[in-house]
């Protein structure tokens, strides 16, 4: 690995769209339509005149009954028609301002069992970030962007302008997440799995992304032009791209492929959306281009995958299985087996052809005590199975628990690690020869 | 009803036309009725509109504007600490009118005012005991009971008690209950073992509350919570809940009227009154006074019942409640075996401090979140 970012860290979801609720008038309305039509005297129509006496009264009365039940039906046909969605049974409130600001300063403390010197400390612990989110809804149009203050790089964790179509499509245009696999992360932890690190989990790229969520079916289809950062060189930035790299340490770049016309389809479908367990089945593709700097020719790189979010009562399961496959355009015997990925200012090696594996399970506890809010355990493993022989697989199980106190939040993870990037391994993604590390990891967040 | 600028001279008919409409618009909501009377819609509020408004509006000639709402007093507080007050007359639950009167957000109503019954009982004698309140004019009688849709279970096994809605093994799927801690929490309790009569002896203490959570905690992931009573019905015939904690009235309706064949379980039902309460600063007291009196005459209550199956608490009113409804008045012996009646006192002197618990338990996310800070 060439650098080292003391932590890491992810992002937040984008900002949440507004919701997609009847009027609270519509009804009101169609009932205040009825009132006078139903209040009309009945000597005052000319039905009632001519008729008169209480055969005539019955007469309107049933009138006005059938009246009032069309319009009831209306109002179901027109609620029908939106998505339905339970509010709290509160008096209505102030409109959200259009902008929200927010963001969070986190600390991180961690203690490995190969660092010697550190683990002699007792671990180290320092200022992990400091971030700022702005969002932003207004008249159908989106905003979000955060930027984030690490010690160590300053960076645009993601940024994009969006609409928000009446049909329930949206789009987003901008620096941000690549619609791949196991969604919003595949990962419970702090620390998060090998999808991450390889790539395929929590990216962010800049481009083009249209999402459309009927019903128990999510689509996500983009296209995205370059990584967030378009210097090919830079390692500055938040989440795992191709980069040209200096691999060996010689002081010249000896991986030198950037990613490029980047297409990206997910297809999702909800098994039981409003039953007890909702199950998403997915599948995922992503096709795109290695420009090689040192032969000016176009390679490629595809991935798939296929996952499943089981969320059965307080249980989650997640499972993904993937395949990565790169295939430079190289200097003839150029060392392809890897390719170089960079982010949070270091860079590594990946395997050029490996199939990816998640597996995880969390248990969202009841609070024990009325301060907390949420109590989340989980144990989240993943492992990147490498084509080439003589390369050893890379496996990352971490088994912690997330708790949640008002502003506060705290990631308590006990990571085992084999060949995995910030643990003893030297080529931890390629050829790895690394037994096994642990490292505890304990973060720190407060948010606002 | 607001005052409206008049119009500028020398202004077209097209161009006055236009601001008319303009006008009309910035007046709001307000200023389309005579009267604007606020209650819990669908089947409830047209039993409403046909039973005493529309009579209501011919005998006086005026048009009553009818809004729905889903309870509580967070508007009426807003409307009346503005002075801004939109809402005339409006339909509460009984812990409602005793809060909102002790803050001072009601008109205090005498029962002098009322009319007497037909055969002269004066209102006090007339009303059951404990509907008139000092800001509040009792109306009806109404039920919260377990609903299902019969072809969800087998001839067989079909829920017939109240544990069976919290036991979620024998009977999976989701469960309607409303998003509120009122009744939800003593039918927790209930399911759990307390008998009626002590189930606010055992929810005033801290334990008895902790034991009400725990039960509520214990079906929470499957709770899809309903604001609206006319949302409890859609969810149970959609088929998006197994089970519905529901308005008993609001079943008749889907079934009599809307082709549903729900069915209810009256197993400790909970029954509550509604009443009738007039906004502090409404700027048409009389009219509102006036209304009011007429909603709660012998005959407007009965002629409710004739809309719907809930008891009205007048005594003169309820011989001329129709042999059809009686079956399913939530006031029926059978009904009232282990029913229980909502300690509207109790309430409310302790909603603020259970609700506030409440909401903090609601927020607490049941599956494991999918956005967890990074």
């Amino acid at each position: 690995m060439v650098g080292s970012a003391p932590f890491r860290d992810r992002p937040s979801e984008g900002i949440p769209l507004p919701p997609r609720s009847l009027c609270p008038c519509l009804s009101a309305l169609l009932l205040a339509a009825a009132v006078p039509a139903a209040g009309a005297p009945p000597d005052s129509g000319d039905a009632a005149t001519a008729d008169g006496g209480s055969g005539s009264l019955e007469r309107q009365v049933q009138s006005q009954q059938q009246r009032l039940q069309k319009l009831e039906q209306e109002i179901e046909e027109l609620r029908s028609a939106v998505p339905f969605k339970p509010g709290k049974a509160k008096e209505p409130e102030a409109e959200e301002a259009p902008i929200q600001v927010g963001g969070a300063l986190r600390f991180n403390y961690g203690i490995n069992d190969f660092q010697g010197e550190a683990r002699k400390r007792g671990g180290d612990a320092g200022l992990e970030l400091f971030r700022l989110n702005v969002d932003g809804a207004k008249k159908g149009f989106l905003f979000s962007a955060e930027y984030r203050w690490y010690p160590y790089q300053d960076v645009l964790h993601h940024g994009w302008a969006g609409y928000d179509f009446d049909d329930g499509g949206k789009v987003e245009v901008g620096v941000t997440k690549v619609p791949f696999g196991l969604l919003p992360y595949a990962a419970h932890n702090y620390w998060f799995g090998i999808p991450y690190y390889v790539g395929l989990g929590d990216d962010y790229d800049l481009g083009a992304k249209y999402v459309w969520k009927p019903g128990p079916w999510d689509l996500q289809v983009a296209f995205f032009k370059n990584p967030e950062v378009s210097s090919a060189t830079s390692v500055e930035r938040y989440a795992f791209d191709v980069v040209e790299a200096d691999l060996n340490g010689d002081g010249t770049l000896d991986s030198r492929n950037r990613e490029t016309n980047q297409a990206n389809l997910r297809l999702a479908y909800t098994v039981g959306k409003d039953g007890a367990c909702p199950t998403e089945l997915g599948l995922s593709g992503q096709w795109g281009q290695l420009y090689n700097s040192a032969t000016g020719d176009f390679g490629r790189r595809w991935a798939a995958a296929a996952h499943m979010d089981l969320r059965c009562g307080r249980w989650n399961l997640q499972l993904e299985g993937g395949r990565q496959v790169m295939e430079p355009a190289g200097p003839a015997g150029a060392d392809e087996r890897t390719v170089a990925f960079g982010a949070l200012a270091g860079a590594y090696g990946v395997a050029s052809e490996a199939t990816l594996a998640v597996a995880n399970l969390a248990y969202n506890f009841p609070a024990p005590w009325s301060r907390i809010d949420v109590l989340t355990c989980y144990n989240d493993y993943s492992v990147y199975l490498k084509d080439e022989s003589g390369f050893r697989d890379s496996q990352i199980n971490t088994t912690g628990c997330a708790v949640g106190a008002g502003p506060v939040f705290v990631y308590a993870d006990l990571i085992r690690a084999r060949n995995a990037p910030y643990f003893s391994a030297a080529d931890p993604l390629g050829r790895g020869e690394a037994g096994w590390d642990t490292r505890f990891n304990l973060n720190l967040g407060y948010y606002f | 009803m607001r005052s409206l600028p008049s119009l500028p001279r020398k202004v077209g008919p097209f161009r006055a036309l236009l601001l008319g409409a303009l006008l009309a618009v910035a007046a709001g909501p307000a200023a389309a009725g005579d009267l604007t009377v606020v209650s819990w819609g669908g089947a409830y509020t047209k039993s409403q509109i046909l039973g005493f408004i529309k009579p209501y509006e011919e005998a006086r000639g005026l048009d009553v504007e009818v809004l729905d709402y889903n309870g509580g007093l967070g508007e009426i507080r807003s409307q009346v600490s503005s002075y801004n007050v939109k809402w005339d007359v409006v339909d509460l639950e009984l812990a409602d009118a005793l809060r909102g009167c002790r803050e001072g957000l009601l008109v205090k109503i005498d029962p002098d005012d009322l009319p007497p019954s037909p055969d002269g009982v004066p209102a006090r004698r007339d009303f059951l005991p404990g509907s008139l309140t000092d800001c509040g004019v009792g109306s009806v009688v109404w039920s919260t009971v377990i609903a299902f849709d019969p072809d969800e279970f087998s001839a067989k096994d079909r829920p017939d008690r109240l544990e069976d809605f919290f036991n979620v093994r024998k009977y999976p799927g989701r469960r309607g209950m409303r998003q509120t801690p009122k009744g939800n929490l003593e039918w927790a309790l209930m399911a759990d073992g307390v008998s009626p009569d002590r189930v606010y002896d055992v929810l005033a203490t801290d334990q008895g509350l902790d034991r009400a959570f725990r039960v509520l905690s214990r079906i929470k992931p499957y709770i899809v919570w309903w604001t609206k009573g006319t949302d409890a019905v859609r969810m149970l015939r959609r088929g998006r809940v197994r089970m519905s904690t529901v308005y008993s009235g609001r079943v008749w309706d889907a079934d009599t009227n809307r082709g549903a064949d729900l069915r209810m379980v009256w197993d400790h039902q909970i029954w509550n009154m509604d009443l009738w309460a007039i906004v502090k600063h409404t700027e048409n007291l009389e009219r509102a006074r006036d209304f009011v009196a007429f909603a709660t005459s012998t005959e407007s209550l009965a002629g409710q019942a004739g809309y719907i199956p809930y008891g009205p608490v007048r005594r003169s009113s309820q011989p001329l409640v129709p042999e059809a409804m009686q079956p399913y008045l939530p006031t029926r012996r059978e009904h009232m075996r282990n029913a229980l009646r909502i300690d509207a006192r109790w309430w409310a002197e302790n909603f603020e401090r259970v609700d506030a618990r409440f909401e903090q338990w609601l927020e607490r996310p049941v599956q494991v979140p999918r956005n967890l800070p990074h």
